[in-house]
């Protein structure tokens, strides 16, 4: 069974106008309907432009938002319908990783003390178990050593040392504090970590220092990761499974090398010819799709398709009208979990249809 | 104007930095380049090289005061050529926006928030080409137009809350091209933006350097833009170029360890999958001075105690000494050379070309900085 299960999970702002009543006008779908699953020890890629919701996704995992419906099975518990108590409990085997480590650690709070709050609010950490169960003075002083090692051991596994734990924030590198974020979710020993944006924040030599600690601590405990990203190529090196979202939903599922060796959905192909690659010749020979124009409002998403305003392959028939389902496609040597939404994947894939050069520019090598 | 020489010459270029009662900082520290008409120069390096107050040098936008800049940077004008480090403020006025533009990176603080965009794009027009009325108002409509903005006459009398990113940007870029300048700063013009977004941007640079045949300073840290739109490119850090050369050469063989770490950190979307990243170890603030050896020297993996023995010089590649193979490498590098002031860096213990391969990156942990976890 997976670790984490989304059901068409939907998560709907309201628009609030007036002065004196507040009356809801609309809706941002910022989430709107997905379906996704996350095995346990795997990490799952979401990547999208902003404004796509991937990041609302993640926060409502935690149920940091409130969901407006669908179901979020963790290890088999619907989150979606837990009531705060229990869902505050829960929150020690859902861990998070903000993107800006600075804005995210208290800047009054020293770290040894933004650490253990996760231990104290949970409780965790004590004399070993069986024997004597010491009382009092005697038991809070045997909690607190327990609970400072653990706080070092995570510390120690994020590269730093227990020095750290009297100084605070501001007297750490960009790099240090997204360690020490890190050692916030880890010291709770938790089952799966969101990452939101974990990288983007910091310097390219600094980025790959973090991306190898997180890939290292998965090999060594087992993690699970849901890693948010606007970064295609940051998400395709960690990621076992990719999940392209656009305006709410996602539009294309794969095994991280499927994805990169046979995209499948148009939004998916424009974006991973947009992603520079450091390389003049690749650079130079391969084809680009530019895709005309800007995200449309997810206040009022287009109908049919929510792509189509862009796609440079929409047909007259289905496209504007009817919104295509992430269904299964057989992809020639693929591990047979490719999923697409899209009407006229196949065909495009085929290369039956052709991309209309009005809708989007394409960049042939040679030819201008 | 047909001559070839270079319409900026940056010579030797530094920026002091210096407050009262605090150390002096050496923000730039001798960097010069040329920018060259129809060709695109590239700044790459990661926070706090240097990059964006070389830009800031050159338009004059430093303030006056606690700041010393040093050596020249002389573009060459139809009336000759001016250092524009020692013009008038008056006289810098004038060449701002007319001759020489810059697109900075966050589109929304660099435009005026309540000042429609029309008011914004005429203002220059008005400056610079004396126009005025439904002229200037023509001649903006028609500069949106020719970025790429649907709809020019409505963006005109909106505000930039009211467009998008990349709207934004694009209205940016059309002020820089207002006048037709002959030389063009770009700093970090496509970070803020979406990857879709970007290379919309970065398509509509190219065909500005191409159709204008204008000289495009591009200021990035993104060595995936670099590849794309940068024909020659310098390497900054800690204030200095540590290695300079035509693209080709630049990403086929990196010689500094600095580029070949910052190519060996970026997970690439063309790569094989499960090959681990090899990162610099440390972080920016783990630097010496120049003046005392290679700044780099405390994140490099192969240094000597050669590199700590003085500023390391700006060699061409293939002259430091004893290096296997350094021939045929000059000869490979021989005709970007004869091109362009060729493949040059600043190291002492270079790595030969492909050394990406054979270089062993200590993981993380031990490898931060203990003492520097004292520095902010």
């Amino acid at each position: 069974m997976s670790l984490l299960r989304i059901n068409d999970l939907k998560v709907h702002f309201p628009l609030r106008r007036g002065v004196l009543f507040d009356r809801t006008v609309g809706h941002v779908r910022a989430v709107d309907g997905v379906s996704l699953e996350i095995e346990r020890g795997q990490t799952y890629g979401l990547v999208g432009e902003s404004g796509c919701g991937k990041t609302t996704l993640g926060r409502a995992v935690l149920r940091l938002v409130d969901i407006t419906a669908g179901e979020v099975l963790f290890d088999g518990r619907d989150l979606a319908g837990l009531d705060a108590e229990s869902m505050r409990r829960e929150r020690r085997n859902l861990q998070m990783v903000f993107q800006d480590p600075l804005g995210s650690l208290n800047p009054r709070q020293d770290i040894g003390s933004i650490l253990l709050e996760g231990l104290r609010t949970h409780g965790i950490g004590g004399p070993p178990e069986g024997g004597e169960r010491p009382s009092g003075r005697r038991l809070r002083e045997l909690v607190l050593r327990d609970q400072r090692r653990r706080v070092v051991e995570a510390l120690e596994r994020v590269g730093l040392s227990d020095r750290a734990l009297t100084r605070y924030p501001h007297e750490f590198s960009g790099g240090q504090r997204q360690r020490i974020g890190i050692a916030r979710a880890l010291v709770l020993e938790p089952d799966l970590i969101i990452c939101d944006e974990p990288v983007s924040a910091l310097d390219v030599s600094i980025q790959a220092q973090v991306l190898n600690l997180l890939e290292g601590l998965q090999d060594e405990l087992g993690l699970t990761y849901l890693v948010i990203a606007h970064d295609l190529a940051v998400v395709r090196h960690v990621s076992d499974v990719v999940g392209v979202m656009y305006l709410g939903a996602l539009v294309e599922e794969a095994a991280s090398d499927d994805l990169y060796e046979t995209p499948t959905h148009p939004y998916t192909r424009s974006l991973m010819s947009a992603v520079p690659v450091p390389d003049p010749e690749v650079e130079d020979t391969r084809e680009r799709i530019l895709l005309a124009g800007d995200l449309p409002s997810p206040a009022a998403p287009p109908p049919g398709c929510r792509f189509h305003t862009r796609c440079p392959w929409r047909q007259e028939d289905r496209c504007d009208t009817e919104r295509p389902e992430l269904r299964p496609i057989r992809v020639g040597g693929g591990s047979g979990t490719h999923r697409v939404a899209c009407h006229h994947a196949e065909r495009i894939l085929s290369g039956e249809l052709r991309p209309r050069e009005e809708a989007a520019e394409r960049i042939v090598p040679g030819a201008g | 104007m047909g001559s070839d020489a270079p319409l900026l010459t940056v010579e030797e270029l530094s920026v002091v930095f210096h407050g009262r009662g605090s150390d002096e900082v050496r923000a730039v520290d001798g960097v010069s380049f040329t920018l060259e008409e129809g060709r695109v120069t590239g700044l790459v390096g990661e926070s706090g090289c240097g990059k964006s107050v070389t830009s800031l040098a050159l338009m004059g936008l430093l303030p006056d005061r606690g700041v010393r800049v040093g050596g020249s940077a002389v573009m060459r004008l139809p009336e000759g050529p001016v250092n524009l480090l020692g013009l008038s403020a008056r006289r810098m006025r004038d060449l701002r926006g007319s001759r020489l533009a810059m697109i900075f990176q966050d589109p929304l603080s660099s435009l005026n928030p309540v000042v429609p965009i029309g008011r914004q794009v005429t203002e220059i027009l008005r400056r610079h080409r004396g126009m005025r009325g439904s002229a200037a108002e023509r001649e903006a409509a028609d500069l949106l137009y020719r970025v790429g903005i649907p709809d020019p006459r409505r963006r005109l009398r909106e505000y930039p809350h009211q467009l998008s990113g990349g709207m934004r940007q694009r209205a940016l870029i059309a002020m820089a091209v207002a006048c037709r300048p002959r030389v063009m700063i770009a700093d970090e013009p496509t970070t803020a933006l979406d990857v879709t977004i970007q290379a919309q941007i970065l398509e509509l640079l190219k065909d500005l350097v191409t159709e204008e045949g204008t000289a495009l300073l591009m200021i990035t840290h993104d060595l995936g833009v670099v590849a794309g739109l940068c024909d020659d490119i310098n390497v900054l850090y800690a204030g200095r170029a540590v290695e300079r050369a035509p693209r080709a050469p630049l990403f086929a063989e990196p010689t500094h360890p600095y580029t070949v770490g910052l190519l060996g950190s970026i997970p690439r979307l063309d790569a094989p999958r499960g090959e681990p990243l090899t990162p610099i170890r440390g972080s920016v603030n783990d630097n010496i001075a120049w003046s005392q050896g290679c700044a780099f020297a405390p994140r490099c993996d192969h240094y000597t105690l050669e590199c700590l023995q003085g500023p390391p010089v700006l060699a061409p590649v293939g002259a430091a000494a004893g290096v296997e193979g350094a021939a045929a490498r000059t000869a490979a590098t021989g005709r970007a050379a004869a091109a362009d002031g060729g493949h040059v860096h600043r190291c002492v213990n270079p790595l030969r070309a492909g050394g990406a391969s054979d270089r062993t990156a200590p993981e993380g942990p031990a490898a931060v900085g203990e003492d520097e976890e004292e520095r902010g």
